[in-house]
């Protein structure tokens, strides 16, 4: 069975990131409550689901990190280990790993270079040095099976609950890999039930995972539903299992943790005959009693590892099941081995030792390119015609996901009905035997057996007998590591995760609704217009129009504010990411700092939400470095000396408002006026005049610092301006209140969303552009207006205020027409900066979408975008703030 | 990775089968790959884009993105472009990116052995050997192979930064 995992990573992803950043806003919390046992408990089961999760992927290493920190966090929740700051650390630096190795998974890149072992290491230390003083065997083993316990909600009922057999009847999976006849003393059978949250992500893949690990350990005697369901997703809540196995208790309950299941019910079988396996028409020695030479010893052997296992290191089994598919590789072909002894019934041949000289190469080739080769041997239950066609199935099959070298029956001869019962093939292929081995159980086939063939003079790997059991474990627990980066199939062609956003099915819902509505209108469009071309009644078109007109306006509005709001993010998940920078500054800079956040669940258009993220960044770093003083200066000025640092988003009509604020030292507006002057960007007696608001602007020129030293935090001047840069580009604007020694607050203005805009249309000679109504303050004509010129600057008055104009014909350098006689003038801008521009016509306002303008050939200076007009032409959009820059230049150049 | 291609074989006759799409610039004929083209289109009403370079004939609204428009004429230094009812848009992707190019008259798709093609000589009907790929020859037709990533992106990146 072969579940593609990549096409689940997008989900993955974005299941992944929310618990990090769950447990990264719960990880600070605990900082400030090391002893809250609820926060500890959420970061235990956010922990345990990342692991769970990560395992099922097949990220081995995000899973091992996961598992190491779970388990330091067990000791702590047992108070066998406080919380100190090495430890906090240690948390701390493992979450940075999972989260750097979780955007390499999103970027579906290799993490190169991150090692998982030193943090794996230091989380296990902590463990280590407290198991130093009792010895560690004994207590290790309930200690595991209570923390599966409690984590999984198992309920631990009586040995047999009385529950007649008969309630498992459902089909029986296709014969299990391996099966015997009696069951060994040493062996129980168990049977589970399992509930899924029926919301939970990927409850088929949790419960095929299950399933999976289980045919490692035992017998699986009864799946309901089947496995092949589960594969196609028929897959409700429950799993009923019976398994056959010598395994103990916990270890099939850590398994089954994999699943993380809300129930999961165990009970011991006692009636052991009631449950006999499939019937096998080519029957085995008992796997436990035999030893490791036939077709099943392997199985029993790695079964006998876990064994060993068992008592010695919960860990090295996790690493085991872990695992996942490479390990499988390692296991199987012991579990497989080859087909040598009396057990199968025709081992004689083995293909690899017959191979011609072609054949031969193109193995060797295969090999080359890193392309497991394996011998298969396939024997069917009988040799009836049927199963020359299953034959030919599984030889179609196989060819669809290896290249068969060579097979024994030839394909022309299968066709032409030469077939024994038993198929052998050669293969070389990118998947492991796993997957391969999953699809062969596919069809009603005994046996199969798989021998991985290498270079080593075409000769068969040895596989038993050599290494005693105990130390393949080992190596394979060992090997997880390396192979999980480069041989994995679901890291192979690991796809890049597509940003998403998650919508509520309501929202969705209200969507159908109207697109519902819109095939109505379209109906009745075409309604209208035969009635119009049988009958000719202009006056009944025009009515019919009208009327159509006014319900699709209504629809498209309604479908454009839900579609907006399909598109709207609450802004916490940016907020909350600066509560780990907050905290690593301020313990950086040596200050006490208390982050609030106000107004979380504001949501804002996606777009707006991921460009907001670093101005943001800047602003708080500016807070922290230059607005809160360290804690001696602040005792001295009479403030508490932890600082307070505010993050709030809020609603204001059709904006939104997203404020920094602190109680720090405030800005230093005499200061910022020296500066400015000193750096010749502004004459000391317009200095006099400006208002503290337009001197706190000079903060946003390119290249504006005030600060002394330059900090490895901030403080080179380069920040406010690109600040401001952004926030403009998001047709936002910025504004900074301060008082000295009282604190700052800086305030953004936002648009709810960006794609939507209403726009002012003008004409300017020939051409048509389009104006941000946000940014139109009001529009006169040019008549009214009196305009001076000042040293060729043009300007205009306004209710006694001065603005600068621009021509825009001239400024664009558009042909001049000369029927143009009347002008006027739009006065825009962006907070108290304002221009005006000379147009020709005003359109009016217009809905516009903004799209963007290729940045190669069109990226011009003045323009902001572009958008498309009702009848499919593009009118350009003016860039306002720079339009205000280039006017404030010509105008200052001009004094 | 096409003038690989381009290096004539001596042992082997049968080449790689390139096609191409041909079109005019004047009295010349240009060919260029046609897996770099998306659509073909009549000539429309195009938006200027003033201040922009000056082969930048402008933008247009190809179903609701905005495509910037080079004329091909000017930006190869052939003179400017005469638009006629034969004229056409040829949108084509440039890493990853729609542009159009203005072309006197679109021939035809042109199925060529890449044997036919030689490497470009300096200079030829006054394009710069830097933005060809290479001359085929069909029949008596000459083809002057473009190399469109070379000319739309390369000179401008350097521009704009």
């Amino acid at each position: 069975m072969d579940i593609d995992l990549s096409e689940y990573i997008g989900e993955y992803c974005a299941e992944l990131f929310e618990q990090l950043e769950e447990l990264q806003s719960d990880l600070l919390e605990l900082e400030q409550n090391p002893d809250n046992e609820e926060i500890i408990n959420e970061i235990f089961r956010i922990a345990h689901t990342i692991k769970g999760s990560a395992a099922t992927m097949g990220f081995a290493d995000i899973a091992k990190v996961a598992h190491a920190f779970e388990d330091l966090l067990g000791e702590v929740r047992d108070k066998r280990i406080s919380i100190d700051n090495e430890v906090f650390k240690t948390f701390l630096d493992a979450y940075d790993i999972i989260k750097s190795l979780a955007d390499h998974v999103q970027a579906g890149t290799e993490p190169e270079g991150i090692d998982v072992s030193v943090v794996e290491k230091a989380l296990r230390s902590f463990i280590e040095d407290q198991k130093q003083a009792p010895p560690a065997a004994p207590g290790r083993e309930p200690e595991a099976v209570d923390v599966v316990d409690r984590l999984t909600g198992f309920t631990k009922e009586p040995p047999s609950d009385g529950r007649p057999e008969e309630t498992l009847t459902a089909e029986i999976e296709k014969p299990p890999p391996r099966s015997g006849r009696g069951t060994p003393p040493s062996e129980k059978t168990w049977k589970i039930r399992m509930s899924f949250d029926p919301d939970v992500d990927m409850k088929s893949v949790r419960a095929f995972l299950v399933i999976n690990h289980l045919r490692d350990i035992g017998d699986l005697l009864e799946i309901n539903p089947s496995a092949d369901d589960i594969e196609q997703d028929n897959f409700e809540d429950k799993l009923e299992l019976t398994i056959r196995t010598a395994t103990a208790r916990p270890e099939i309950e850590n398994i089954l943790s994999f699943g993380e299941a809300t129930e999961v019910e165990m009970t011991e079988e006692t009636g052991l005959q009631t449950a006999s396996p499939v019937p096998d028409p080519d029957p085995v020695p008992d796997p436990a009693l035999t030893s490791a030479t036939d077709m099943d010893a392997g199985a029993s052997s790695s079964m006998e590892a876990k064994k060993q296992l068992q008592p010695a290191d919960e860990e090295e089994f996790l690493k085991f099941l872990l695992g996942g598919p490479q390990e499988e590789e390692k296991k199987e072909p012991a579990g497989t081995a080859p087909p040598a002894t009396a057990e199968v019934s025709t081992p004689d041949i083995r293909l690899v030792d017959e191979l011609n000289e072609d054949h031969k190469n193109t193995v060797i080739e295969s090999i080359n390119q890193d392309l497991n080769v394996f011998e298969i041997v396939v024997l069917f239950r009988n040799a009836e015609p049927q199963s020359m066609l299953r034959a030919l199935t599984v030889m179609n099959y196989l060819g669809e996901m290896c290249r068969i070298v060579v097979s024994l029956p030839r394909k022309k001869d299968l066709e032409e009905g030469v077939f024994d019962g038993r198929l052998q093939l050669i293969v070389s292929t990118e998947k492991e035997i796993a997957q391969l081995r999953e699809l062969l159980l596919a069809e009603e086939i005994a046996k199969t057996s798989f021998t991985p063939i290498t270079l080593d003079g075409l000769h068969i790997v040895p596989l038993e007998g050599d290494i005693p059991p105990s130390t393949r474990v080992e190596e394979t627990a060992s090997a997880i590591l390396p192979q999980s980066r480069t041989s994995t199939k679901p890291q192979e062609d690991r796809k890049m995760a597509i940003p998403t956003v998650r919508v509520t099915v309501d929202r969705l819902d209200d969507l159908m609704n109207l697109v519902g509505e819109l095939v109505i209108k379209k109906t009745r469009l075409n309604q209208v217009f035969s009635e119009f071309e049988t009958s000719g009644d202009v006056e009944q078109l025009r009515l019919g129009i009208q009327e159509l007109n006014q319900g699709l306006g209504r629809i498209t509005s309604d479908l454009q504010a839900g579609i907006m709001k399909v598109r709207m993010v609450q802004i916490g998940q940016v907020f909350y990411r600066f509560s780990r920078l907050v905290r690593d500054l301020s313990k950086n800079l040596g200050k006490q700092v208390e982050f609030l956040i106000e107004g979380a669940e504001t949501e804002l258009d996606k777009t707006v939400i991921d460009e907001i993220g670093d101005p943001l960044m800047h602003l708080i770093r500016n807070c922290l470095d230059h607005g809160i003083e360290p804690p001696e200066v602040r005792r001295k000025l009479g403030k508490s000396e932890k600082g307070i640092l505010l993050l709030r988003a809020q609603h204001a009509g059709n904006h939104i408002i997203v404020e920094t604020a602190d109680d720090g030292s405030g800005i230093d507006a005499e200061r910022i006026k020296q500066t400015a002057i000193a750096k010749g960007l502004v004459d000391p007696l317009v200095a006099a005049r400006l208002t503290p608001q337009e001197i706190h602007n000079f903060i946003f020129m390119p290249g504006f610092s005030t600060s002394g030293e330059v900090t490895n935090v901030s403080g080179r001047g380069v920040g406010m301006d690109v600040v401001k840069d952004s926030i403009e580009k998001l047709q936002g604007e910025i504004q900074i209140k301060s008082e000295k020694n009282v604190g700052t607050t800086i305030q953004i203005k936002l648009p709810l969303t960006l794609a939507i805009i209403q726009g002012l249309l003008v004409r300017v000679a020939n051409e048509t552009f389009t104006i941000p109504l946000s940014t139109v303050k009001e529009t006169v004509t040019l008549d009214t207006a009196s305009i001076h010129t000042i040293q060729n600057q043009k300007v205009v008055t306004i209710r006694d205020e001065v603005i600068p104009l621009i021509n825009l014909q001239e400024f664009f350098g558009l042909p001049l027409r000369t029927e143009d006689n009347k002008f006027f003038i739009v006065l825009a801008g962006v907070d108290d900066n304002k221009v005006g521009l000379v147009v020709n016509y005003l359109y009016g306002r217009h809905e516009i979408v903004i799209k963007s303008l290729d940045r190669r050939f069109t990226s011009v200076r003045g323009f902001a975008g572009g958008t498309v007009l009702g009848d499919g032409t593009v009118s350009l959009i003016l860039d306002i703030p720079v339009l205000v820059e280039e006017s404030k230049r010509a105008y200052l150049a001009s004094m | 990775m096409l003038k690989q291609e381009m290096k004539p074989k001596k042992e082997q006759t049968q080449g790689t089968i390139l096609k191409l799409v041909g079109f005019f610039l004047g009295s010349e004929e240009y060919a260029v790959d046609i897996l770099k083209i998306r659509e073909i289109k009549l000539m429309q009403e195009i938006t200027n884009v003033p201040k922009a370079p000056g082969f930048v004939e402008g933008v247009i609204n190809l179903r609701g993105d905005i495509v910037p428009i080079i004329d091909l004429r000017k930006k190869l230094n052939l003179g400017r472009a005469e638009l006629n009812e034969e004229s056409k848009i040829i949108i084509c992707e440039i890493e990853s990116k729609l542009v159009g190019v203005i072309v006197d008259e679109v021939s035809e798709v042109i199925e060529i052995d890449d044997t036919k093609i030689s490497p470009p000589p300096p200079i030829i009907g006054g394009v710069e050997a830097e933005y060809l790929k290479g001359v085929g020859r069909l029949g008596d037709r000459l083809l002057i192979l473009l190399d469109l990533d070379r000319i739309l992106s390369v000179e401008e990146k350097s521009q704009l930064v």
